[in-house]
């Protein structure tokens, strides 16, 4: 097969083609096919391995399992769901617990149960427990019927079997015997206040002995009416609520249980309840009952949440309002408003007492007659203790007329501020106690209600019905039941806040602080990213420069991200953030004196006049396209840039007159601490360079052509960029955005230093203005599932929700992704090209 | 008019321009007689170190034809391109010399490039429509220059589609892309965009050479349509098309102009045998 080469020159050696030694296996099979796609299948099986473990663990925790009642040979016996089990040898690390320690370990079996009840436990056991094969009984796990799983808002989840329901209903006071009570404390309580006769005086003694005798009776007839009246209401409440049906218990008011039909006339009872006793009665009664006990549970939590918080909100605006007047006008006067509230108080207080004994001794006139010993030394009784309240009264007005004769040396404005901080504190103390009423009065009406299981160790715990978020029969559901109880809790993963230290409950803050974050990270790194690319690729000219800048981009992309995260803390926070907050002395800048920072400003002025000039005339519109080059002068006015730069930073960060937007507000920091802006800042100066480096080479693939066929149209640079070039990159600066939005989503290290909390339930974005809250803490997924797994106190039962939540935030970010390849895909039809 | 020089002689002629000497061109007088649209004088042209034009001379008559042919490398695209000033585009170009266009410079240092781009059209080797529509291709020097009217721009498309003799071929679909167009159709919009602005010189860089011989075909008879309202200097390296479809040829050689007069005299009876044996395919 060799071919001679003709013209070799004799001292040249000759070339001989190798023959190969026929077909072999390698060269057939060609090995390269199987090496890279054996790497490529290795790639995929772990990937989706690694997606199928998350997705499985994810799905199945929220599955609700049945509940097993396990007897163990010791006699003891526990409920709970079968969590795992296991081939395990006795005497290893991981058995450490068991007793069962023989001298020749031989394989066994164990079987692991969330049991949960946590305050029936001893402290140190934990949610789950193992039962090995020699601890078990002979009598087999069982399923009981009526064993059921409480999930609450407090203590964790419950697993017991229900007793009994009961309704209590409490009697109405009424007002009589309200008064009849309110007598025969106040003469009771201040006999002994009685201003006593003069010693000497044996007519005055023996009278006042007599009046006395008579007081004593008197009390005791009040008390006499008092009685009858109460067993004659108890009665009517009686009459009123037994209906036959019911199985009623009265309650007395050392808060004995008495059967409604062993109530003896005279008995005074506070409240009846209504008992329903056995599982199934129970488990409708809660069925019936818990909606409305849950809806006022989330009443109640709005009000604390929405108009508790609006109310403080009031006064916290009254008192930086205050603070403010203080600051312009260097004078301190919050302790002296405080001051004036607290007298203002006690006084009301003083006042309020006074009128409520006038008003009792006046209804003891009125019940007993105005011959009665208590009529006639009411008034007396009455006028000796108000004459203690009367100096105590004086003092506290000399008190405040001092203070305002300190505030008459203050301006009027202060002085303005000052009676509008005492008037919004007192308004604001009445709505919430009016609140405060109305939350009484919900959580009274929850309150009737009690659910009382026995676990199944027989300890008997009584559950609150608002408190508990679901309860069903595990063992009675079918699959579409328990798809329901899948589905709620679905549900109230994605859209409740978190409880239980974050292990129960939902997500959503945190999801809603993730999209949030993520988003505005693009809103400021797209056009950021984009800008600095279109400069590199279309106007700078290459060279040793731009070459640099081009590889330090690059390689700002391997930073490790915690490094950006102490960059976000060290100088977004401690010093932009705290500069915002109150100018330079807050951030500890020294400040320029007056007539320097003048000065510099004049220099500044010129310097960036001169810069503005020079750039304009070596980089203008006709210089940009043509080969006239300046490069001294684009040297010189880089340098004026640099200079005008430096001297611009300098003004604003050393600025005298500075005082920051939220000085009122200090000590307490409003950007001065991690927040949405911050965080939102680092993460988008981490995933720069992804941008530019995308968007650089979406650039670079606009093809020449037509750049050149827009100038040869006479288009400038910008309309060429602007028309031609952006429009054909576009997709390829959106993959740019996907890339950087997904690898933004999922940070987590520098988050922790820039505003990531454990629990922010304050939505960074919400509905009240200004909507956005940049200075907010926030939550986030990624955190959330470090926070859970591994920084919970009950880190154990929050196990399963790391992987749920692990999904979720891949969803997050697929979801994010899918929503930019969709925009990305909707760009590119416009520029779908034809056959050419 | 001289006589053919020898073919021993013309091997030389031409192996002395490769090897650096001096070489003045031969123009025929029909030239000189016509009125000018532009005029190239003494022009030499360096990429980096490296000479690219020597010395061209030549004066482009109004309202005709003017074909530049010659071996790939020769510098026709270069000078083309530096009759509207693209090759200010690439940083290491340097030029000596001036190109004048009805006598005014247009490589002076205060010519304003894009005023000097919009009263020429370009047409490239390869179309090159912008990804957009048809419509907005055709009036793209339009809205580079702030037009807004839509009666105006709608006028200004269907005459210059006309024009460029593509009209009924798309009238139907403006609003399609570009890029959907068949590649001589691309080619016949881009000389459709070339003359929205009305420009005085059209300048055409091999337009039919990445097309088929029928779209070829049309872009010719259009070619010769075009002649006479627009001054058309063309760059092509097909000797049948300059001989049909330009009045004037000039041959260039290495950065040098060999031989430069009426396209029937330098088909028929070059004044130089080596341009003889260019055009008739014997060299080159």
């Amino acid at each position: 097969m060799s071919q001679p080469q003709d013209n070799s020159s004799s001292h040249v050696k000759k070339y001989e083609r190798k023959v190969r030694p026929g077909l072999t296996v390698l060269s057939q099979g060609e090995p390269m096919i199987w090496l890279s796609g054996g790497a490529l299948a290795l790639a995929l099986l772990m990937i989706f391995g690694l997606l199928g473990l998350i997705i499985y663990q994810g799905m199945a925790s929220f599955w609700p399992g049945r509940l097993y009642l396990v007897t163990l040979k010791d006699g003891s016996v526990m409920m709970g769901e079968l969590t795992a089990e296991e081939d395990y040898t006795p005497g290893s690390a991981a058995s450490a617990t068991t007793e069962n320690t023989t001298s020749t370990p031989e394989p066994s079996h164990r079987w692991q149960y969330r049991t949960d009840n946590f305050e029936f436990k001893a402290p140190q056991s934990g949610t789950y427990q193992w039962v090995t094969q020699e601890e078990l009984s002979d009598t087999p796990p069982t399923m009981p019927e009526w064993a059921m799983l409480f999930e609450r808002t407090k203590l964790g989840r419950f697993i017991g079997t229900p007793q009994r329901f009961v309704t209590s209903k409490t009697r109405p006071i009424s007002s009589d015997e309200d008064d009849l009570r309110d007598i025969h404390a106040f003469f009771t309580n201040n006999q002994a206040s009685l201003p006593a006769p003069d010693p000497q005086d044996d007519d005055a003694q023996k009278e006042f002995a007599t009046t006395l005798e008579s007081l004593e009776k008197e009390i005791e007839t009040v008390q006499a009416k008092l009685d009858v009246l109460q067993a004659e209401n108890t009665q009517s409440f009686i009459t009123q609520n037994r209906n036959g049906t019911q199985d009623l218990v009265g309650v007395t008011e050392s808060g004995q249980l008495v059967p409604l039909g062993d109530v003896e006339d005279g008995e005074n009872l506070v409240a009846i309840r209504e008992v329903i006793e056995g599982p199934q009665a129970t488990y409708d009664a809660y069925r019936q009952h818990h909606q409305s006990a849950r809806e006022s549970v989330h009443a109640i939590d709005r009000i604390a949440e929405y108009e508790v918080g609006e109310s403080s909100r009031r006064q916290e605006e009254a008192r930086l309002e205050l603070r403010s007047q203080e600051l312009a006008n260097d004078v301190f006067v919050e302790g002296l408003a405080n001051e004036i509230y607290n007298l203002k108080i006690e006084l009301n207080a003083i006042q309020d007492d006074k009128q409520k004994d006038i008003r009792i001794v006046d209804r003891a006139a009125r019940v007993l007659g105005k011959d009665s010993a208590m009529a006639q030394v009411g008034p007396d009784l009455v006028a000796a203790l108000n004459s203690q309240r009367t100096t105590e009264e004086s003092r506290i007005e000399t008190r405040l007329n001092e203070i305002e004769q300190l505030l008459d040396q203050v301006p009027p404005t202060v002085r303005q501020a000052v009676n509008h901080f005492v008037d919004v504190r007192f308004d604001v103390d009445n709505e919430i106690a009016a609140l405060q009423e109305r939350i009484g009065e919900i959580e009274d009406r929850n309150n009737r209600f009690g659910l009382f299981a026995v676990t199944a160790e027989g300890t008997e715990a009584e559950l609150k019905l608002g408190d508990i978020v679901r309860a069903f029969p595990a063992n009675q559901l079918d699959w579409m039941g328990r798809l329901s109880v899948y589905g709620s809790r679905w549900g109230e993963f994605l859209l409740a806040d978190p409880r239980e230290a974050n292990s129960e409950g939902g997500v959503f803050p945190a999801i809603w602080g993730t999209i949030a974050m993520t988003m505005i990270m693009s809103l400021i790194v797209v056009p950021f990213g984009v800008l600095a690319a279109l400069y590199l690729r279309e106007y700078a000219k290459s060279g040793p420069i731009v070459s640099i800048i081009r590889i330090s981009i690059n390689n700002l992309a391997g930073v490790p991200s915690i490094v950006f995260g102490v960059f976000g803390y060290g100088f977004l926070i401690l010093v932009v953030g705290a500069y915002i907050d109150g100018g330079p002395g807050n951030a500890n800048l020294p400040t320029m004196p007056k007539l320097w920072w003048w000065l510099t400003a004049t220099g500044l002025a010129i310097v960036a006049f001169t810069a503005f000039i020079t750039t304009s005339y070596s980089l203008g519109s006709r210089k940009v396209l043509t080969r006239m080059r300046t490069p001294t002068l684009g040297i010189v006015s880089l340098l004026l840039w640099i200079l005008s730069t430096v001297a611009f930073i300098a003004l604003i960060a050393f600025t005298p007159d500075f005082h920051g937007f939220y000085q009122a507000n200090l000590p307490n920091p409003t950007f001065g601490k991690g927040g949405l802006l911050w965080a939102s800042l680092t993460l988008a100066l981490l995933t720069l360079p992804v941008v530019i480096v995308a968007t650089e080479e979406a650039l670079a693939a606009v093809p020449n052509s037509l750049r050149e066929g827009s100038y040869g149209c006479g288009a400038s640079k910008w309309q060429t960029i602007r028309r031609i070039v952006l429009p054909h990159a576009l997709p390829g600066i959106m993959t740019g955005m996907i890339l950087a939005m997904a690898r933004g989503a999922g940070e987590v290290a520098p988050l922790m230093l820039v505003g990531v909390l454990k629990l922010a339930p304050e939505l960074p974005v919400d509905l009240s203005a200004p909507f956005v809250h940049l200075d907010r803490s926030f939550m986030h997924l990624g955190f959330h599932i470090f926070d859970l797994g591994f920084q919970s106190p009950n880190s154990e039962a929050a196990k399963p929700m790391v992987f749920t939540t692990t999904l979720l935030l891949i969803t997050v970010i697929a979801t994010l992704n899918l929503f930019a390849i969709w925009l990305r895909a909707r760009l590119r039809k416009r520029f779908q090209s034809g056959e050419f | 008019m001289s006589q053919p020089s020898t073919g021993s002689s013309e091997t030389s002629r031409l192996e002395l321009i490769a090897q650096g000497h001096n070489f003045s061109p031969v123009v025929h007088d029909a030239v000189f007689r016509e009125e000018k649209v532009l005029e190239i004088k003494n022009f030499n042209l360096w990429y980096g170190d490296k000479q690219a034009l020597f010395d061209i001379s030549m004066p482009i008559p109004r309202g005709q034809v003017t074909a530049l042919v010659g071996p790939s490398g020769c510098g026709k695209s270069t000078l083309l391109r530096c009759v509207n000033r693209m090759n200010d585009l690439i940083d290491t170009v340097r030029i000596q010399g001036d190109i004048f266009l009805n006598d005014q410079s247009i490589c002076d240092r205060g010519v304003d490039v894009i005023e000097l781009r919009k009263r020429m059209g370009m047409v490239f080797q390869k179309p090159n429509p912008f990804p957009m529509s048809i419509f907005e291709n055709v009036v793209y020097p339009l809205r580079i220059d702030g037009e807004r009217s839509r009666s105006v721009l709608e006028g200004v498309c269907e005459h210059s589609l006309k024009g460029a003799a593509i009209w009924s071929e798309v009238k139907d679909r403006l609003h399609e892309s570009g890029l959907s167009l068949s590649g001589g159709q691309q080619q016949r919009l881009c000389i459709a965009r070339a003359i929205a602005s009305e420009p005085e010189v059209l300048l055409l860089d091999e337009p039919c050479s990445a097309l088929d011989p029928i779209a070829t075909g049309k872009i010719e008879d259009l070619i010769r349509e075009l002649r006479g309202e627009y001054s058309i200097l063309i760059v092509t390296h097909n000797m049948q098309q300059a001989s049909r479809i330009s009045d004037y040829t000039a041959f260039m050689y290495l950065g040098r102009l060999v031989e430069y007069g009426p396209t029937v005299d330098i088909f028929t009876k070059p004044k130089l045998s080596e341009t003889n044996a260019y055009v008739t395919g014997r060299f080159g």
